[in-house]
């Protein structure tokens, strides 16, 4: 039983630590997004249920009985505990945001909500009532083209149900925001959404379209030069 | 649900538009279409007080009600979430060209200074 207590101990150890951060280096994720997220959620799961697993096999030792079953009920409660926090902090945020929208939208065209703003903005509210929002920034400076790339990279977005896919990862930083892989995970899964959003974007409209939107964001601050040379690659 | 919103959002386009606050007898006559009983009226400005959207001050016998904050101070709040970096903000909202880069608040500043439109 001390061997299944650190053969999970080991596990949980090293899906904490070297695993995520080797993963987090590695360059085959851009290529391979969908897969990359399955393993990213693997290793999250895995992580999880070994370290229950080394406090559930600790309980199964007679001198530590209730230190096993101590540790295993109180890393649970605070697992849940923290993921149901996070997700009630984000749909009340959503939630908000989304009465905001209703009351300043200036019209709604085609399910797409136009702020009357002029700073560069286009993003989705995810959830039951799913909103597209788009300033009046971004319509003045995007062409009819990329402005329907930015759009169908946010449907997939929402088809995708990313936020759920992200949501964990989110609060599992926020749980543990000292460790670096949490942090590691959290970003790589963000950053693999936004691939998928832009391989669904470019196939549905054009590379060219998705570029230039991502061309024109840049100008006004955001760092996309990653996206953009994934994009042209895959284009080429 | 949506028709309560609805009628939330055009109760108070009529206070923004109304600096020196409005009866409800003033927003029953300026609210477009046709029109309301006064209760749904007093109903939806009492919903949108207990949001703190709307205050309101005694007059006489009735009440003089007021929009809480502008239009614009609402946009910007509304922007600034949608522009601004910080971790939760990640989950609430799904952005094409993610959050302002790091640090860099005094470019989300600029962008927000602008006007409005």
């Amino acid at each position: 039983m001390i061997a299944a207590v650190a053969g999970l101990a080991a596990l949980a150890v090293l899906l904490a630590g070297p695993v995520p951060a080797r993963l987090a280096r590695s360059a085959w994720p851009a290529r391979r997004p969908a897969a990359a997220l399955v393993v990213w959620q693997a290793i999250g799961l895995g992580g999880g249920v070994s370290l229950l697993g080394a406090f559930a096999a600790l309980a199964a030792v007679p001198d530590a009985r209730w230190l096993g079953v101590t540790a295993f009920a109180a890393t649970l409660l605070w697992l849940v505990a923290v993921l149901i926090t996070s997700t009630v902090r984000v749909v009340l945020a959503r939630r908000r945001h989304r009465y905001l929208l209703d009351l300043l939208a200036e019209r709604e065209r085609a399910g797409v909500t136009v702020l009357a703003h002029s700073a560069p903005a286009a993003y989705s509210v995810p959830g039951r009532r799913s909103r597209i929002v788009v300033s009046r920034g971004t319509f003045d400076r995007l062409t009819s083209d990329e402005l329907d790339a930015v759009i169908a990279h946010e449907r997939a977005h929402l088809r995708q149900h990313h936020d759920l896919v992200v949501q964990p990862f989110v609060a599992w930083r926020r749980s543990f925001p000292f460790l670096r892989p949490a942090r590691d995970a959290a970003r790589a899964v963000e950053q693999l959404v936004e691939c998928l959003a832009d391989d669904a974007a470019r196939s549905q409209t054009s590379a060219a379209a998705l570029d230039g939107a991502l061309a024109t964001m840049a100008e006004h601050g955001y760092d996309v030069a990653a996206r953009r040379r994934r994009i042209q690659a895959r284009a080429a | 649900m949506a028709k309560h919103g609805e009628l939330e959002g055009a109760v108070l386009a009529v206070l923004w538009d109304t600096p020196d606050g409005a009866t409800a007898r003033d927003v029953q006559v300026a609210l477009p279409g046709p029109e309301l009983a006064i209760t749904t009226v007093l109903t939806v400005l009492d919903r949108l007080q207990r949001k703190g959207m709307v205050r309101r001050s005694r007059e006489g016998r009735s009440h003089r009600y007021f929009a809480a904050r502008s239009r614009e101070d609402y946009l910007s709040d509304v922007m600034a979430e949608a522009l601004g970096r910080s971790d939760d903000r990640a989950a609430v909202l799904a952005r094409f060209v993610g959050s302002m880069p790091e640090e860099d608040t005094e470019a989300l500043r600029r962008l927000l200074r602008r006007r409005p439109r």
